[in-house]
């Protein structure tokens, strides 16, 4: 079902004509002092990429185009190859974080298949497969969601807005600025329905696609004719890349314009998610595969979801909110701290709340919004009707400042992280040691044969059940 | 490109509560033509597969059917058991090449592989652009024509199986969700129809929920290692999808009866059902979307649904700026609006934080 407050920030857009915030903090860090943008266009259906457009954003792009995509040759992706690995040396020495902009999901595929296509591609080039370990290190950065190198513009955008238009149309980068930055005195609906009909999603418009299609056939002729198709398959590429810059641009633009505060702690975020991709540069490794490094792979997207959650949580007013309608967070007064000895364990709190929506229940984890305060819900019970008690023993924070620094009517959240990557490892290290073939191999054991007769399940159960 | 065979009923199987789609396959339209005959203007936007699209697939199919379809052979031998080298293949579309007017004689020619199934016969293992035809109505007196691209003989279940070769690419065994759907879609039918066509030699209930996917590898053309997908509900969507063409033809026959009229002549009068799939895949979505302005339906299907008919969105508007409900129904929309503009920051409804 449908958010209250996106139904009702559609509806606001759809009056006002205008976007609509729906978070007031982003869980994004500033931009470092240069960012890399990459606008690539496809070949439709072939997903192979006759132009990129890239470089420093804010600056003209550099761009490479093929008139050939489908042939071996690779050569004209060499300066995009370059100035990829470039800025990511500079970012590392230099102990920045790398920050990449792409425009739209579509953009994030492509880059997705040129590290498939080059990393490991025999046939290529050692500038061509090290920018296609590149491609897979920013693809994998990018599935963490407390990263901060990828910045998806049309993501990010419709992640923090909504607008008047439905959630199909939004995914559309150039109708969604229209909502954002509509043009004086023209109305967002009729913007948005004009830019719909060019493409924004890595490729060119179906006009120029057609004739770049009839074109390719002379282009393959070694004659002045040839020469000439060639020039033009060129130029429409270029214009096309460069129409993708330029939207991307106006979207990274246009996020910064929204003047939205970073979350609490998104320091803390970059600092992570910088030592992770300089890790997956450094020393790049094949895509796990087998049961245990799976398993520590799952494990650390897990972990850096409830990190961004809890960021988000924490610090998003609204996204608070809503999380306390879904009764993940409660509102409670503070009935009674009871602390036999000061500052010392143990320490129980008992809260009063009176949302309609509790969501916790006895071994939950429970914390101040502050942070300072971590308890146990070891017990839950009604007070009177529409009124429950909720008894928290503190776990951490006992400390009578701790304790003072909570508000008597406050909000209590679920989001405590807790890692427990290392002891996961250990087992995952004696699963890999042991390689049980129940685990390891294609095929299942032999089955245990068993002794004795048939066994009557029916008796079976009915035994248990009175046991 | 018309609105027919497979094409249509997957349409419709994705919304089968418009009417008027469902009408339009019925017709067999050219969705560009009847966007003419509809709006007076030609069609200006992106319609249809790309060029590049259509010859990439088309080289695909090429390929693994080119030299016996030693390609095709390959994939298939692994997944189905076989020996390549002693695969027999036939190949309608080098036995009835063209396009026009050569259905009638695949199909024959597919019925009587079948009926030689049936016998207890030598069978093809292989059998490349075999036709089956779908009966839409009972008594076969409309069939929609299905043509696999292939349907490969399961020796199992000792029956065809149909399959689809398709250009998308696959990583890491995976292949795009949308582009997976409609492909589903489209094998589904290719089972109703082979059913269908297996009833007279009573192979039907050997016809399994099962298709068969090959699709391209990133590298090139080369084929990635086939699939096989159970299509139950693909299978009930498009069994659905000819319940509702049934029913358009039959309402169309009848409001033709009064005064013959065309198609586009009844665009006011046949519901349309405007969703959010519609556009991007149907010619007439964005006329459909100025039929439905007042409805909540332009904001997205979710708020379409909440508001239902009873509720317009310049109602729905009117509530958000604090009107009093007038009824149980607007109540819960504007008790709901109100909880929005709290979560939003203002605490009053009517106001928002904007980004400007």
């Amino acid at each position: 079902m449908i958010d209250n407050s996106i139904l009702t920030a559609r509806l606001l857009a759809h009056r006002d004509r205008r976007a609509v915030r729906v978070r007031d903090r982003r869980t994004v860090c500033d931009d470092p002092l240069i960012v890399f943008g990459i606008a690539p266009i496809r070949v439709v259906a072939e997903q192979r990429v006759q132009a990129i457009a890239f470089g420093q954003v804010g600056e003209t792009p550099q761009i490479v185009v093929s008139w050939n995509p489908l042939s071996r040759e690779s050569a004209n992706m060499n300066p995009f190859a370059e100035a990829l690995n470039d800025y990511f040396q500079t970012a590392i020495s230099s102990d920045q974080l790398p920050r990449i902009w792409l425009p739209h999901p579509a953009a994030v595929e492509l880059i997705d298949i040129l590290g498939y296509r080059y990393r490991t591609n025999s046939q290529a080039s050692d500038a061509l497969k090290r920018m296609g370990a590149q491609c897979r290190a920013i693809i994998e950065e990018a599935a963490y969601n407390d990263q901060q190198v990828v910045m998806v513009a049309s993501e990010l955008l419709n992640r923090h807005i909504v607008t008047g238009q439905s959630g199909v149309e939004e995914l559309h980068l150039g109708a969604l600025l229209a909502w954002v930055n509509p043009p004086a005195g023209v109305d967002p609906r009729e913007e948005a329905d004009r830019r719909s009909a060019m493409p924004a999603a890595a490729m060119l418009d179906w006009r120029d696609d057609e004739r770049v299609e009839e074109l390719r056939r002379q282009a393959k002729e070694e004659s002045p004719r040839g020469l000439a198709a060639r020039s033009r398959i060129e130029r429409i590429l270029t214009n096309g890349a460069q129409a993708e810059w330029n939207l991307l641009e106006e979207a990274r633009t246009a996020f910064w314009a929204l003047a939205i505060p970073p979350v609490s702690g998104v320091d803390i975020l970059r600092s992570e998610s910088q030592r992770r991709f300089a890790d997956a540069l450094l020393t790049p490794l094949n895509p796990p595969t087998r049961v245990h490094s799976l398993g520590r792979l799952m494990d650390d997207y897990e972990l850096a979801l409830d990190v961004a959650e809890d960021r988000e949580i924490s610090s998003d007013s609204m996204s608070r909110e809503r999380a306390r309608r879904a009764g993940c967070v409660v509102r409670a007064e503070i009935e009674q701290i009871v602390q036999p000895r000061s500052s010392r364990k143990p320490c129980t709190i008992k809260l009063l709340c009176d949302q309609p929506v509790i969501r916790i229940r006895r071994g939950t984890a429970l914390k101040s919004l502050n942070g300072r305060v971590h308890g146990i819900v070891t017990d839950l019970a009604e007070a009177r009707p529409g009124l429950v008690r909720i008894t928290i023993d503190v776990t951490k924070g006992v400390r009578r400042g701790d304790l003072s620094s909570i508000p008597r009517n406050g909000d209590w959240i679920d989001t405590i992280i807790v890692d427990l990557r290392f002891r996961r490892r250990q087992i995952y290290g004696r699963l890999r040691d042991a390689a049980p073939a129940i685990v390891y191999q294609g095929t299942l054991p032999s089955p245990i044969v068993r002794q004795g007769g048939p066994i009557d399940w029916i008796s079976t159960a009915e035994a248990l059940r009175r046991s | 490109m018309s609105l027919s065979s497979t094409r249509g009923l997957v349409r419709i199987s994705i919304n089968p509560r418009c009417e008027f789609q469902a009408a339009m396959v019925a017709e067999g339209v050219r969705e560009p033509e009847l966007f003419r005959r509809v709006t007076g203007r030609e069609y200006d936007r992106e319609y249809g597969e790309r060029a590049s699209a259509r010859s990439r697939g088309a080289k695909f199919e090429e390929n693994l059917c080119m030299n016996n379809a030693a390609l095709l052979r390959s994939a298939l031998a692994r997944l189905y058991g076989y020996n390549p080298e002693e695969m027999v293949v036939r190949n309608f579309a080098d036995e009835v090449p063209g396009v026009k007017g050569v259905r009638v004689i695949r199909l024959n020619r597919t019925r009587q592989v079948l009926r030689d199934l049936a016998a207890g016969n030598e069978v093809p293992h292989l059998l490349i652009q075999p036709q089956l035809s779908l009966p839409i109505e009972l008594d076969r007196s409309f069939v929609e024509y299905v043509a696999p691209d292939f349907m490969v003989l399961d020796g199992r279940t000792n029956i065809y199986r149909p399959g689809e070769m398709k250009s998308f690419i696959i990583r890491e065994g995976r292949a795009d969700k949308a582009d997976l759907n409609l492909t589903r879609r489209q094998a589904a039918a290719q089972i109703l129809a082979l059913r269908s066509e297996c009833v007279p030699y009573d192979l039907a209930g050997r016809v399994t929920s099962a298709a068969t996917f090959i699709f391209a590898t990133p590298y090139g053309l080369s084929p990635a290692a086939p699939f096989e997908d159970v299509l139950e509900g693909p299978i009930r969507e498009i069994g659905r999808a000819i319940e509702v063409l049934r029913a358009a033809r039959r309402r169309l026959e009848s409001r033709r009866q009064q005064d013959g009229a065309r198609l586009e002549m009844l665009y006011d009068e046949i519901p349309v059902s405007f969703q959010e799939s519609c556009l991007g895949s149907c010619i007439m979505a964005g006329e459909c979307k100025k039929k439905m302005a007042a409805s909540g339906r332009v904001l997205g299907d979710e708020i379409g649904d909440l508001l239902g008919e009873e509720i317009s969105l310049e109602r729905a508007v009117e509530l958000l700026g604090g009107a009093e409900p007038e009824n149980p129904a607007e109540r819960e929309i504007a008790e709901r609006l109100s909880d929005g503009a709290s979560i939003l920051g203002s605490g009053q409804p009517g106001t928002g934080r904007r980004v400007a």
